[in-house]
């Protein structure tokens, strides 16, 4: 990206392993990925890394998410709300969640530049709150490496271990609250890849010990201030359940549906259900805690110079993106003149902007940049995987890629 | 009497206590038993005659003849109005109840040793009581639905 980006690229550490058939993806249900525009979705080849690169986005990650959570907690502390992009309709669940909930956060996933032949690690965004890349993560990568030449296959293995950091987090979770019966609903916003997503969660959730895990679009779902979260099992029978994972974000419910948030800001005050990822995690998604944590005497060498104003960028040099935004949407990039070099259009044009440095992302001969991504479950780093895109800002479009660990 | 309907019975009686002692249903329920899907089989084992220490949690009856004997709440349901048991079958049934329970069972004697009851986690005699009752209740008086059907921020990151 811009004139210092350094030309080392990735393409000796690439094998060939052909497309992943649609009937092996359909055997575990994961067409869907591979259906229409994105036959290509899974590259065709594994990135080759070694041991001592896992350990430094194992790392940098664990470090990084430790400065995150220390961060929360010093805007709730000094009431930073505003700053921290937390809407006024939020507040109050985001506070009592910091000071009840502490520890209740169960994944999230950072997204990071570079990490590869001297190009330096740096963390671009931590999906806090709602993720996708579950299923490709824990399912499709083992097919790829099953994919690959026998002899490099032989011996390698993944840094893979979501499912396992998923099942330790929900038991965790199930022993903070022993006295609730473990009935856990997954809701959605009704979008395929939000369900296959939430499979991962049911897996893991049902290994963990929830005896009743169900799921439904948040439009069945009834919330009730006074009772907690119910559905309808059967007619005119309603469950109750005492923990929900939703994929809906936390500030969709805010500037969506502010009266679902009032709902759901007394259903965790008095107690009436667990809510995953709690509404601390709101904290953690915004993009805004970012420019917070040098303000706030937070400092890692992965962390990118940040700032709500581009002109603490006097070379004009700096990535601008949505409080809130995600996959790419609204993203522009400048690199020292006044019209962006990328942009791209997207549903969060409404979000105040914060404005980060650019970072220099490993490449291969295509030119294409590489993102590479880790899993934080239960509160450690538990999984990698990438993306590639043959533009300067990863999005929607970006192939998934696949690793191995060098034997 | 024969004597498996006693102690399938004595187990029959310490589930409806813990039915008896749940204090925060609804006012409005209705209730169905489920069959339990955790903790519901604890293998015991006859250390002497007729003394029986938890070996797993599975309700399994091993003998100091190597006879294996199971037992389910189901079972246990289908016969709780029978009387008599054998007493060696009971004493089995009865230490497999302190496991199956949890909240009785505050320390590691019951088990055969520490090893295996640090095995069983934290809590799982509560959710052991929680999965024995799916609880049902009628509309909720003040829920609400329909929330988010017209999103449009759907990205989920």
């Amino acid at each position: 990206m811009g004139p210092d980006q350094p030309f080392i690229m990735l393409d000796n550490r690439l094998t060939d392993i052909g497309r992943l058939s649609p009937r092996q993806l359909r055997k575990q249900g994961l067409e869907w990925f591979i259906e229409g525009d994105n036959h290509d979705y899974f590259a065709p080849e594994l990135l080759g890394l070694a041991d001592r690169e896992i350990s430094t986005f194992s790392q940098a990650a664990s470090e990084l998410y430790e400065r995150l959570l220390l961060a929360a907690r010093k805007v709730g502390e000094q009431e930073l709300w505003e700053a921290a992009g937390i809407p006024v309709n939020a507040v109050e669940a985001v506070d009592h969640s910091l000071r009840r909930e502490w520890g209740n956060h169960l994944v999230g996933r950072f997204d990071f530049a570079g990490g590869l032949d001297e190009v330096p690690l740096k963390m671009l965004e931590f999906n806090g709150d709602t993720l996708s890349l579950m299923p490709e993560t824990l399912s499709v990568q083992p097919m790829m490496l099953d994919a690959l030449p026998r002899r490099e296959r032989k011996n390698a293995r993944q840094w893979n271990h979501l499912r396992t950091g998923l099942v330790k987090g929900l038991k965790q979770i199930l022993q903070r609250y022993p006295n609730r019966p473990a009935t856990l609903l997954l809701i959605g916003l009704g979008h395929e890849e939000d369900w296959l997503n939430l499979d991962v969660i049911e897996m893991a959730a049902k290994q963990a010990g929830f005896e009743e895990v169900h799921r439904a679009p948040m439009e069945e779902v009834i919330f009730s201030e006074e009772e907690g979260i119910f559905l309808e099992i059967e007619p005119e029978e309603f469950l109750r359940y005492d923990f929900v994972f939703k994929m809906a974000p936390w500030e969709f419910i805010a500037y969506e549906e502010p009266e679902l948030m009032r709902l759901l800001t007394q259903v965790i005050k008095r107690d009436l259900c667990v809510i995953l990822n709690p509404a601390y995690s709101m904290l953690l998604q915004s993009k805004a805690l970012l420019p917070m944590l040098h303000e706030l005497g937070i400092q890692h060498p992965a962390l990118l110079k940040a700032s709500r104003s581009a002109a603490a960028f006097p070379g004009h040099r700096y990535a601008e993106k949505p409080m809130y935004g995600r996959t790419g949407d609204n993203v522009r990039l400048f690199d020292g003149s006044a019209q962006p070099i990328a942009e791209n259009e997207g549903d969060y044009g409404d979000f105040p902007r914060i404005y980060q440095e650019l970072a220099p992302f490993n490449i291969d001969s295509d030119g294409d940049r590489y993102q590479p991504s880790v899993y934080i479950a239960s509160g450690e780093a538990c999984a990698l995987c990438f993306r590639r895109q043959d533009g300067l800002i990863v999005d929607d479009d970006a192939e998934f890629v696949g690793h191995y660990v060098k034997a | 009497m024969k004597p498996k309907w006693i102690i399938y019975r004595a187990i029959a009686l310490i589930v409806i206590g813990f039915n008896l002692c749940s204090n925060d249903e609804p006012e409005t329920v209705t209730e169905e038993v489920s069959i339990p899907t955790e903790g519901l089989i604890t293998t015991v084992k006859e250390v002497q005659r007729v003394q029986f220490r938890i070996e797993d949690e599975q309700m399994v009856a091993k003998y100091l003849h190597s006879s294996i004997e199971t037992f389910t709440l189901e079972e246990v349901q289908l016969v709780k109005d029978t009387t008599t048991t054998e007493y060696r079958r009971r004493s089995a049934l009865q230490i497999a109840s302190f496991g199956l329970m949890g909240s009785f069972c505050p320390n590691s004697s019951p088990y055969v040793d520490k090893n295996t009851y640090n095995r069983v986690p934290d809590g799982a005699g509560q959710r052991m009581k929680s999965s024995l009752r799916r609880t049902t209740v009628t509309r909720p008086a003040t829920g609400k639905s329909g929330y988010g059907s017209g999103s449009t921020l759907y990205h989920v990151g």
